[in-house]
């Protein structure tokens, strides 16, 4: 593979300057300002990223925690450890934040965090922006926790069904917290979303044409798309729950027409491929760490990125298959049945190519790659109980029993729990600059492998043996005491595990030796750059050669100079070819996004307790967005290069 | 395989189906699981060696044509297996229909109430009607047209042993059908999250002979008969005074409410708050005293009744066989 | 490939990867239009979502329909016609300033771009205007029954895009008006490209909201 043919006129000679002297010069211009102030007002793509992995950590120690209370719980039949209310709070909470506020945010975090990185750039295409979709998240989380804590946590489900979600069923504020909570992140991960598309199509470093971008920034690109379209179904349906709690519209009520299924279609036409758009991410960081562990490119690029488009496309055609049990023809069902099973093609092809790049790689079995291999071990047990869910007479005996959260925690635990657990050991060292513990990661592996299985087996059993889920408990005379304790006890083991994980963390970010640049050896353009990255990246952009950018060149990475050093400035590229196409300012650190944030919350929160607030909040977030638009201070020597179109 | 409760503890046609059915995917799904391991397995293994050999990565064409072929010939495998999959799913899906050919099929209606079940035994004779609360009777070998219906929210009707589940929604109107090919008792478990109680939410289904099933309609369909004895006199009083006649119904009696449960036979049901608690005196008065006790949240209030009183009316509730 | 497979046998590295420079970005422009600027992308980005947005409320307005044996129901009046074509009329129009706003603001020509902008500035501020009386043509109240609902909902989604844009284009005459930064002109045009998008998706919500009840 050879160069992108470059316009002669722009080669120059080699810049006098050494790196050392761009580096202080960019350094300035790029970093966050000082103090609190500086935090609040940070657009840097890594910043806002790294403190929304850290906010997505901790609303996963919360519901993790909630989740371990539910087993103590049901450890025995008629255990009077907690009451109906607050079991039910804990496991809506738990699931909504799971998957709103814990997987969904982390994976797009990772995506803010690494995708600019690995396609050469210094910042997301809308550093504000990006920054604004952190602050709704972070008001959102808090908002429902506030409401657990306050014991108005939702209690519904993190489903929500109608009409127990309702107005009639469910008076008092907590589905409308739930409600709002919704929009709040569905705001933030459509933000985040168009953040990854726009930063892939237009901000890749020149010679990184389509088909040479790492498959770990398509499968984000593929999970963006996702987000665009199903996220405003949940955000929508969500709304009309909203409206009918607060301002009495019919949606929902079936006395005036309105209809209970309408739910449950919008939810699920959201629901479906939102767990796709967490476990494609998983694929992406699974493919970057199979290919740096093998020594070699991953086996199949082409099968690769066609098969994660391909899952995108088919997820949204699965969503009835949550509804086997409501008003349906056979026909439908069959439809249904039949597109669930396509996709476990595309899924399996995704496997074999992995199996078939280990097979071919001389492959080391650190840490993160454990956790690779661990990942298939576990996530073809969830995929495989998903087939007894597709098949409409199996689901008809299995759906809303026990099985249900056997099988979706394989899936999340196995196909994006352990795959995010191999990116943290794997990136680590370039987010810290320190290594962590190797043995104390294949502990932590081991106990939490050995947790999964223990925890979630016995539940799939559970469902066959005609448990219901979602109860707060079960009389002793159904024999279900046995399978219960013992995945109570997984929850223990896999409690521990996390123990010994975070105490890696900390034990490394303390006194873990120094990573260098590339500890590992890596395929992708994260490892060209010191660790910890630099606030603006790159010193010079680099220019890509090949599909695995360092391995293609081992020594000097060619490189663009010419962007402005006085200020914020990155290259764009064109969409398909990646070739240099013009210079664009990017804005410095401001505190709007933060203001436009609260208008939004004030908005929501306000707009709970009096429907009036939704007015207020619509007035501020005007306001705020007539802020965002007025233009900053202009640069000394601001002199744009205009191409005037023909 | 007889693991009670479980949905291989099989007493009719579809639920018999569906388990063929679930065997079929367990035995295929270990099948492929091993599969997938043991190829991981030999990736790995391989992949050692050369690591041990101090090789580097196979990147060499004839290699990637061999591995092309393997992948293409595992996804077509994986694509033939849901072929299978598929077909045997619709074919299942088509033979647990409702049969055409029903001979005298039974209709019941089943209503779902937070947190309690009605059924409403339909007959071409009006007045041979039935109605029960959370206990369903069918007979043996009859298929039962079964309608059901909401008062409030989702709940999901489901006996393991008998078919699949069907959910119960307000303002549809669903439907399913059941059949027993043996007598038998089970417990069948409301499987839609409904609400706080949603966990004690059971009734108890009775699969028995015709004659025995008929005779137990011609029962159930009498009135409840006048106490003689002077306790359960004023036991009936009790009920008839106190608030229980506000939600519940005995036929034969002035108390009408179908707010809750429904009581005319309730001495003859083997369980009380919706197969909570097994039918016993001292169940019966506990869950009396204080139902938010055993089943925290439920409609019915508390009722502190003095001893004397509480007393008359168990033996007034133990008359209603 | 094969290149590759033999540079991946190198592990670890301590310092970062030496950058040769080859290509000067210096005279690149800073001022492009079109798909050319990550704000098109952006905005192409929101379309989709509140795309998708709009097409919810629209097949929950059918999916409702279904349960109903009149549209609109019995003793329920259909919308009146007059107001909401008059405001359909509006915003049609007020793509016409707009399309010259757009070819004026990239031949970077501020007099005539802040000309029309003025005028499309006050077309949308006429169709907002018509879209607030347009809630009461619907001659239902939101919380009367599900159709009301539904309607409501696909004319008030479409109401916060008509108030998004209108808001833009004001902010950005403004600005143009006051300070004209030469890198605004791309986001000028781009306003224009969003208002064409605005009025396309509110065909078939009009259609829907309006003409629908008087043809099932």
């Amino acid at each position: 593979m050879s160069a992108q043919p470059l316009p002669a006129e722009r080669a120059v000679e080699t810049d006098p300057n050494s790196i050392a002297s761009v580096h202080a010069r960019l350094e300035p211009v790029w970093r966050n300002g000082p103090g609190l102030w500086g935090w609040l007002t940070s657009v840097n793509h890594k910043s806002i990223a790294l403190r929304s992995i850290l906010t997505a950590f901790a609303f996963f120690a919360i519901a993790g925690v909630e989740a371990a209370l539910m087993r103590v719980q049901l450890a025995r039949p008629e255990n009077s450890f907690m009451g109906p209310d607050r079991y039910n709070q804990l496991f809506t909470t738990h699931g909504s934040a799971m998957m709103f506020l814990f997987a969904v945010p982390v994976v797009q975090s990772v995506a803010l965090y690494f995708v600019p990185i690995m396609i050469g750039t210094r910042n997301v295409a809308f550093p504000r922006l990006n920054a604004f979709g952190y602050w709704t998240y972070l008001i959102g989380g808090l908002l429902l926790f506030a409401g657990l804590f306050t014991n108005t946590g939702p209690d519904q489900g993190w489903f929500s069904y109608v009409p127990l979600a309702g107005p009639g069923f469910s008076p008092g504020k907590r589905v409308d917290i739930w409600a709002q909570m919704i929009t709040f992140t569905e705001i933030a991960a459509i933000v985040a979303a168009i953040e990854v598309i726009v930063t892939v199509f237009k901000q890749r470093a020149p010679g990184m044409s389509l088909n040479r971008v790492p498959l770990f920034v398509w499968a984000m690109v593929v999970m963006s798309f996702m987000v665009l379209v199903a996220m405003p179904y949940v955000a929508t349906a969500s709304a009309m729950l909203a409206m009918d709690r607060l301002i009495a519209t019919q949606f929902f009520n079936y006395a005036e027409g309105g209809d209970a299924l309408l739910w449950q279609h919008l939810f699920w036409f959201f629901a479906h491929p939102e767990v796709y758009i967490i476990f494609i991410p998983a694929l992406g960081m699974v493919s970057a760490i199979v290919a740096t562990f093998s020594r070699r490119p991953v086996f199949g690029y082409t099968a690769l990125v066609l098969a994660l488009v391909a899952i995108g496309f088919l997820s949204f055609g699965l969503w009835v298959h949550h509804m086997f049990a409501t008003p349906l023809t056979q026909t439908g069902q069959s439809f249904f049945t039949a597109a669930s099973a396509m996709i476990a093609i595309p899924t399996g092809v995704t496997i074999f190519c992995w199996i078939a790049t280990i097979w071919s790689g001389r492959p080391r079995f650190d840490t993160p790659m454990l956790y690779v291999v661990g990942f298939i071990a576990l996530f073809v047990i969830g995929g495989l109980s998903g087939l007894f869910l597709a098949s409409v007479p199996v689901d008809l005996q299995l759906t809303d029993t026990f099985f249900l959260p056997g099988h979706i925690h394989y899936v999340l635990l196995g196909g994006m729990v352990f795959p995010l657990f191999g990116a943290l050991h794997y990136w680590f060292p370039k987010v810290t600059g320190r290594m962590m513990s190797e043995r104390l990661g294949k502990v932590s592996f081991w106990l939490l492998f050995v947790g999964v299985n223990v925890t979630f087996f016995p539940q799939l059993l559970l469902g066959m043996a005609g448990m219901p889920r979602r109860v707060y408990t079960y009389l002793a005379d159904t024999g279900w005491g046995g399978l219960n304790l013992t995945s109570s006890i997984g929850a223990g083991l896999l409690a521990i595990g996390l123990l010994v994980l975070v105490f890696n963390i900390a034990r490394s970010l303390a006194a873990g030796p120094p990573a260098g640049a590339d500890p590992w050896g890596g395929e992708t353009l994260e490892w060209a750059i010191s660790s910890p990255a630099p606030d603006y990246n790159f010193a010079y952009i680099p220019i890509v050669h090949g599909r695995s950018a360092l391995w293609a060149d081992t020594g000097e990475l060619d490189a663009v100079t010419g962007l402005r050093e006085d200020r914020r400035e990155v290259l764009q590229t064109t969409m398909l070819d990646a070739e240099p196409d013009s210079r664009h300012e990017h804005p410095d650190p401001t505190i709007v996004p933060l203001l436009a944030a609260l208008a939004v919350g004030v908005g929501l929160i306000s707009g709970i307790f009096d429907p009036m607030g939704f007015a207020v909040g619509g007035v501020l977030t005007l306001i705020a967005l007539a802020a965002w638009g007025w233009p900053q201070k202009t640069k000394p020597n601001t002199h744009e290069i205009v191409e005037v179109p023909k | 395989m007889t693991w009670a409760g479980s949905i291989f503890d099989t007493a009719g046609p579809p639920a018999e189906r569906i388990a063929r059915l679930a065997w079929f995917l367990i035995i295929v799904s270990a099948v492929t699981y091993l599969l997938v391991l043991v190829a991981t397995g030999m990736a790995m293994r391989r992949a050692r060696a050369r690591r041990a050999r101090g090789e580097l990565a196979d990147a060499r064409p004839e290699t990637g044509k061999r591995l092309t072929r393997n992948v293409a010939i595992a996804a077509i495998a994986t694509t033939l297996l849901l072929l299978v999959f598929v077909t045997a799913t619709a074919l299942t899906n088509k033979a647990i229909a409702w049969p055409l050919n029903a001979q005298q099929p039974l209709t019941i209606e089943v209503t779902g109430n937070q947190w309690w079940w009605q059924f409403r035994y339909r007959d071409s004779v009006p007045s041979n009607w039935l109605t029960t609360s959370n206990e369903l009777h069918i007979p043996v070998g009859r298929p039962v047209r079964v309608i059901l219906l909401s008062n409030d929210v989702i709940h999901s009707f489901w006996i393991p042993e008998l078919h699949g589940k069907q959910d119960v929604i307000p303002g549809h109107r669903n439907t399913t059908w059941i059949q027993a090919d043996r007598p038998g008792a089970w417990k069948a478990r409301c499987a839609e999250f409904c609400g706080l109680q949603h966990a004690k939410m059971a009734f108890d289904v009775v699969a028995e002979s015709p004659a025995q099933f008929d005779r137990w309609y011609e029962s159930q369909l009498a009135s409840a008969q006048p106490p003689t004895d002077s306790s359960a006199k004023h036991g009936h009083d009790v009920f008839m005074q106190r608030t229980c006649i506000m939600c519940h119904a005995i036929s034969g009696t002035e108390a009408g409410s179908s707010v809750g449960p429904e009581l005319t036979h309730i001495a003859s049901r083997p369980s009380i708050a919706a197969g909570t608690l097994p039918n016993t005196r001292e169940n019966l008065g506990r869950w009396i005293l204080n139902p938010q006790l055993i089943k925290p949240g439920v409609r019915m209030p508390p009722n502190a009744l003095p001893p004397a009183e509480m007393n008359a009316l168990l033996d007034y509730l133990e008359t209603l066989k | 490939m094969t290149v590759v497979g033999e540079i991946a046998a190198e592990t670890g590295r301590q310092t970062e990867r030496a950058l040769r420079p080859v290509v000067n970005a210096s005279d690149l422009p800073s001022v492009v239009y079109g798909s050319r600027v990550v704000t098109w992308w952006g905005t192409i980005g929101f379309m989709a979502a509140e795309t998708a947005t709009l097409s919810a409320c629209v097949v929950a307005y059918y999916y409702v329909l279904r349960n109903f044996e009149a549209w609109p129901p019995l003793r329920t009046p259909p919308p009146d016609l007059f107001v909401p074509t008059i405001s359909l009329i509006v915003l049609i129009l007020s793509l016409v300033p707009c399309y010259l706003f757009a070819r004026a603001a990239k031949r970077l020509d501020r007099r005539t771009t802040l000309r029309w902008m003025w005028v499309a500035v006050a077309m949308m501020l006429i169709a907002t205007a018509l879209r607030l009386m347009e809630f009461s043509s619907l001659n239902v109240r939101w919380d009367a029954n599900a159709y009301a609902s539904v309607t409501w909902a696909v004319v008030f989604a479409h109401f916060t895009l008509l108030l998004a844009d209108t808001l833009e284009t004001l902010i950005f005459a403004v600005v143009m008006q006051t300070r004209e930064p030469t890198r605004y002109y791309p986001g000028v045009a781009e306003d224009a490209f969003y208002s064409y998008f605005m009025v396309a998706v509110w065909i078939p919500c009009y259609v829907t909201v309006y003409l629908v009840p008087r043809w099932v």
